[in-house]
């Protein structure tokens, strides 16, 4: 009997002309492929934020170890130098949704801003092209002299060889050290002497620190 | 009867327009040919090519979307490749810039590089004065410099010592950057000349 009566539905839905399963299914998926397209628009909304977001951390970093590189192409001459880097000087910081909220972080390799947007980590990190330190020059005439017994000045050079230094130089400025945005960086350049013999010469590295 | 054929046409397609719709298209649209077919098309209350319109146009929207977003992604990727490209050479422009002007590299006159002092640093006598040079630059970029006279009979090439060999091999991925030097061969005789930055990419980051 039920057989029967499911037949009986089965043939009136196969022989009905009027279309409304047609018209039903089209219009759900419609409305389906509606709902995605938008939800993939809203998406690629999103995801240009977080690339302009992450585009102008980029533009910080960038114009950062421009400031660095500068001091650090003028570093044949035999002289220190210093100079201040604010990081609110530039209009692109200011202009940016993030400020005040961006985490900017020091080590001897490179530099790296870190932010959140919509709840997304957003990093800019940039290499130098010279060699960084991000301890002030106390700093490091105490860690030259702890290590080589002369703090590697004009008046007390360092007795050892180069690569010897360069790779101390590069365990000691490995660690990352945060800076304060919102404070002005110093920028210094510094030279360290080494003496070969008789003959005294010296190379020279930039200081970061606040 | 033009109007009725053209009518019955589009019932071969759609298989289900009746034949008395053609007197009433061809009274309402006299004369105008190519507005017959369409006036077919809305009277028409089959419900045959409604459904699949719709699916069309969504089909295009969404081949739209797909077209704009492999664009955009497109242009953004080759953005990024021109812009990485780009702040490369600005390193390795920024670090020729700095060795034509060290004085380091000349002798007695301040504005020519000196041949002794680069016969020297390219020579297999030269590693402390090798590591001397490097070890003002940071290890992120891998570099060599290459100083030759414009004329192509002098040439010297400075590697750095503590890196390996397979990083400056021919078929890698490299961005160079010169500048012009004047080379004082001897006191006699100064020749123009390129210093060049080449940075390999085993380096880049």
């Amino acid at each position: 009997m039920t057989f029967r009566v499911r037949g009986h539905s089965l043939r009136k839905i196969l022989e009905d002309e009027s279309a409304w399963a047609d018209f039903l299914i089209s219009k759900a998926a419609l409305i389906l492929a509606s709902a995605v397209l938008f939800a993939a628009l809203f998406q690629l909304g999103a995801g240009f934020r977080s690339l302009e977001a992450g585009e102008g951390l980029d533009a910080v970093a960038r114009d950062f170890k421009a400031a660095v590189d500068e001091v650090g192409s003028e570093n044949f001459r035999e002289e220190s130098s210093e100079f201040l880097y604010h990081f609110e000087g530039f209009d692109r910081f200011q202009a940016s949704p993030f400020e005040r909220e961006v985490d900017a972080y020091v080590s001897g390799e490179y530099f790296r801003l870190e932010t959140e947007i919509d709840g997304k980590t957003v990093r800019a990190i940039k290499p130098f092209a010279f060699r960084v330190l991000p301890f002030n020059e106390t700093a490091l005439r105490v860690k030259l002299l702890e290590r080589f017994g002369a703090e590697g000045s004009g008046e007390d050079p360092l007795p050892a060889d180069y690569s010897e230094i360069t790779k101390h130089l590069s365990a000691a400025g490995a660690g990352e050290k945060e800076r304060d945005v919102a404070k002005a960086v110093s920028i210094k350049k510094e030279f360290i002497y080494v003496k070969e013999g008789e003959e005294v010469s010296g190379f020279a590295c930039i200081l970061i620190y606040q | 009867m033009r109007a009725s054929s053209s009518i019955n046409d589009f019932s071969l397609v759609s298989g289900k327009v009746p034949g008395n719709i053609s007197g009433n298209v061809s009274g309402k649209f006299p004369g105008k040919l190519s507005g017959k077919p369409f006036s077919g098309l809305f009277r028409d209350e089959s419900g045959v090519l409604e459904p699949q319109a719709d699916l069309l146009s969504t089909a295009l929207a969404v081949i739209g979307f797909v077209v704009f977003a492999a664009l955009l992604s497109q242009g953004y990727l080759g953005y990024e490749d021109r812009s990485f490209a780009l702040e490369h050479y600005e390193s390795a422009s920024l670090l020729a810039e700095s060795l034509a002007g060290a004085p380091f590299l000349r002798a007695g006159n301040p504005d020519l590089l000196s041949a002794e002092v680069l016969d020297g640093l390219s020579g297999s006598g030269g590693e402390t004065e090798r590591e001397r040079l490097f070890a003002t630059f940071s290890g992120n970029y891998v570099f060599l410099i290459e100083v030759r006279t414009l004329d192509g009979k002098w040439e010297w090439e400075i590697m750095p010592d503590d890196r390996d060999p397979v990083f400056f091999l021919e078929e890698t991925d490299r961005i160079a950057a010169s500048v012009p030097v004047v080379i004082e061969l001897n006191p006699a005789e100064s020749v123009p000349g390129t210093l060049t930055v080449v940075l390999y990419q085993p380096g880049w980051v």
